[in-house]
């Protein structure tokens, strides 16, 4: 059934003019921003792409992009195998705690960001909870220096935060899957590890896709979390150019790299989606 | 019949509704575009006045002062407010002034004051460093020493310097309190005989020990004290050289950089770092309040010092408030009890004549001492049109460089 142009335009609109308002107009400015040379918050001389050109080609910029790929790669993987596995069991699960999951992954959603990074901070420091717990027990002599303020904690501290949203996004694919596929698929003689790889799997992999691209796109932007409880060895794309639109004012070159980084999005969601299609985790048409 | 590709009249399909898309975007990417554009105007939306600077009359065409009293908006540093000062307190009550607070780093200041939304801003702090910088970015105003009389009592070096005094009796802010920076340790983990140079702190044994606060200004000042360079006169050379290669070195041994000075005292507290950079006298005092022994320390081969000034904004809306608020911390018992809580020193006589002694020694220098005390200290600033001195900017990409070394 065709819903009348007209009728369509009026339902559209309001979220039309927001998104317009709220994405398209602020995307196009930064893009105007970055077509300049900026000297102390004003921009300098003519259009230019020495923005791009210096985005692409300085050393600096490779060495942010491989500190973001380590940290983003793991928070990724841990994010939605635990936010995959979180959700297989509330839906799937026969114990009482299935419930209590579902209700644990809803309510780590509600508490603040910052928050929760900083909780991390009070169980991760030389005189946090962990480390106090372990030289009460015997365990440690010392404490333990590399669980805070290192590559590895901003890992754990991302995963935490990104693997509840993940494990939401899977839930509500996993509950739309009929039983009815699976029960055919234990009928026909497949174990629960083959019904997982071949039927849960390539179901749920337009939701896979969308919350892997999510998660990483997050994690690679987040430019708190490696400052909090990252360590000096965490400077990230996300940190330089939060560091380039504030301090330094340097909106030109914060722009551009903003968008260069929208670009490698776009491809690393391109690779993905290409990866998920040969190992059929992925229906050909889908997203 | 209809072909199936082209839906009939008055129907969407996916290719109308890029269309659509696609026009709109080019509409709205041309204004973005003009914005960008427009060179000749502030296009961060600067309140009050251009970029040529405030200098061009004594109160930089700054509005008429009124009576004192209502709002004080200040965009300032935790612990300069007075908020919480018995006296201080007791001053805000019986001027009728009602603070409207909001603290920010020294780092993100300009950047806030020059967007839309700062019109609300009386005044703000700002580091020596800084102060004609941002006066040459028009978001300070020029202030006389007839509306702060303090300004005739203050040693040589604030009342006459070059980093402050625009013209005989005219200024472009307030400078009210100063000090060295050095290195705060937790003496229980960092005895003192272990850590009295700069260099010192290259040593293995305080690798991933050493906290620092993340800012390209006071990182390489340390780096200047640490290699026998001046700050306030870097050459790209100097700051690309031997400068950034002691960053580099000092790298490794730093486990945290901060970005709040309260974030620095609490790591010191907590016991996650041992040792912090661009070190202050009031960080004995924010630990002690917290039962931990934490001493400061200037280093073998001198240091670089901090001059932090009050400024008021050309546009404030609250001027007069302004300006009692500058007098206060500049002067009288307002000012030895701010002074006090912070533990630091006046850059007026008077003023310091009545702090407590435990400051001076904080500072390990007499009541007489000031004037040689800030002669020996060198002062980093951040030069914006030299052709002779590196940048700011150039200043920023370098530590930039540095935080990302893997």
């Amino acid at each position: 059934m065709h819903i009348h142009r007209r009728l369509e335009a009026l339902l559209l609109s309001p979220l039309g003019l927001f998104l317009t308002t709220t994405v398209v107009v602020p995307a196009f400015i930064l893009f105007g921003y970055s077509l300049f040379i900026w000297r102390f918050l004003e921009p300098i001389g003519g259009l230019t792409l020495e923005n791009y050109l210096e985005g692409l080609t300085a050393p600096v910029n490779r060495q942010l992009v491989v500190n973001t790929l380590m940290i983003g790669i793991p928070t990724t993987i841990g994010s939605v195998v635990g936010g995959y596995a979180l959700a297989y069991y509330s839906v799937f699960g026969t114990g009482r705690g299935r419930r209590v999951l579902f209700a644990l992954i809803v309510t780590a959603l509600m508490a603040s960001y910052l928050v929760r990074i900083y909780a991390w901070r009070t169980l991760l420091g030389e005189s946090g909870v962990v480390n106090s717990g372990l030289q009460a027990l015997g365990l440690i002599e010392a404490p333990l220096e590399f669980l805070l303020f290192s590559r590895p904690a901003a890992i754990v501290a991302e995963i935490a935060l990104f693997m509840p949203l993940a494990g939401l996004a899977f839930y509500a694919a996993l509950a739309g899957i009929s039983p009815d596929y699976r029960e055919a698929s234990r009928d026909l003689g497949a174990g629960r590890g083959e019904t997982l790889m071949r039927v849960t799997l390539p179901l749920t992999g337009p939701a896979i896709l969308g919350t892997t691209a999510l998660t990483f796109f997050l994690s690679a932007g987040d430019y708190v979390t490696p400052v909090l409880v990252g360590g000096v060895g965490s400077s990230t794309v996300g940190t330089a150019i939060a560091t380039k639109m504030g301090p330094s004012g340097d909106y030109g070159s914060g722009a551009a790299e903003s968008f260069l980084v929208l670009v490698g999005f776009v491809v690393a969601y391109l690779g993905l989606r290409t990866v998920m299609r040969v190992a059929r985790v992925l229906p050909e048409r889908a997203a | 019949m209809v072909s199936p590709l082209r839906p009939p009249a008055g129907v969407y399909n996916r290719r109308h509704f890029l269309r659509i898309t696609a026009a709109g975007v080019v509409t709205v990417a041309a204004g973005g575009v003009l914005a960008a554009c427009d060179l000749g105007s502030s296009a961060t939306g600067t309140p009050g006045e251009s970029s040529t600077g405030a200098g061009s009359s004594p109160t930089g065409g700054a509005a008429t002062p009124g009576a004192v009293g209502g709002t004080l908006s200040l965009f300032t540093w935790a612990g300069y407010d007075g908020k919480g000062v018995k006296t201080f307190d007791d001053w805000y009550a019986s001027s009728g002034i009602e603070l409207d607070v909001k603290y920010i780093s020294n780092e993100n200041l300009l950047n806030f004051m020059k967007s839309p939304g700062s019109e609300k801003w009386d005044g703000s702090s700002v580091n020596q460093g800084d102060a004609e910088y941002f006066y040459a970015q028009g978001v300070t105003s020029a202030i006389t020493a007839a509306e702060v009389p303090a300004f005739n009592d203050m040693y040589d070096f604030f009342k006459d310097g070059p980093l402050f005094k625009v013209s005989d009796g005219v200024y472009n802010s307030v400078p009210w309190t100063w000090g060295p920076l050095g290195i705060n340790t937790r003496p229980d983990k960092v005895p003192a005989d272990a850590l009295r140079s700069w260099e010192g702190l290259l040593d293995p044994k305080w690798q991933g020990r050493i906290g620092t606060y993340d800012s390209s200004l006071n990182m390489i000042s340390t780096a200047c004290s640490a290699t026998g360079k001046d700050p306030a006169v870097l050459t790209a050379a100097d700051l690309n050289g031997p400068v950034k290669d002691w960053l580099v070195r000092l790298k490794p041994q730093l486990k945290v950089l901060s970005t709040s000075i309260g974030d620095q005292i609490n790591l010191l507290v907590s016991g996650d770092v041992d040792i912090e950079l661009v070190g202050l006298t009031w960080f004995t005092a924010q630990a002690a309040a917290q039962n931990v022994v934490v001493d400061f320390r200037i280093p073998d081969e001198g240091t670089y010092g901090f001059v932090d000034c009050f400024f008021m904004t050309p546009w404030a809306p609250n001027r007069a408030n302004a300006i009692a608020f500058a007098n206060a911390i500049t002067s009288g018992d307002t000012g030895v009890a701010l002074l006090e809580s912070v533990n630091q020193l006046s850059t007026v006589k008077s003023v310091n004549d009545n702090v407590k002694a435990d400051v001076f020694d904080a500072y390990t220098i007499t009541k007489d001492g000031v004037p040689d005390a800030v002669q020996k200290l060198k002062w980093n600033k951040s030069w914006y049109d030299s052709a002779e001195y590196a940048s700011i900017e150039e200043w920023d990409k370098v530590w930039e460089e540095v935080k990302a070394l893997g």
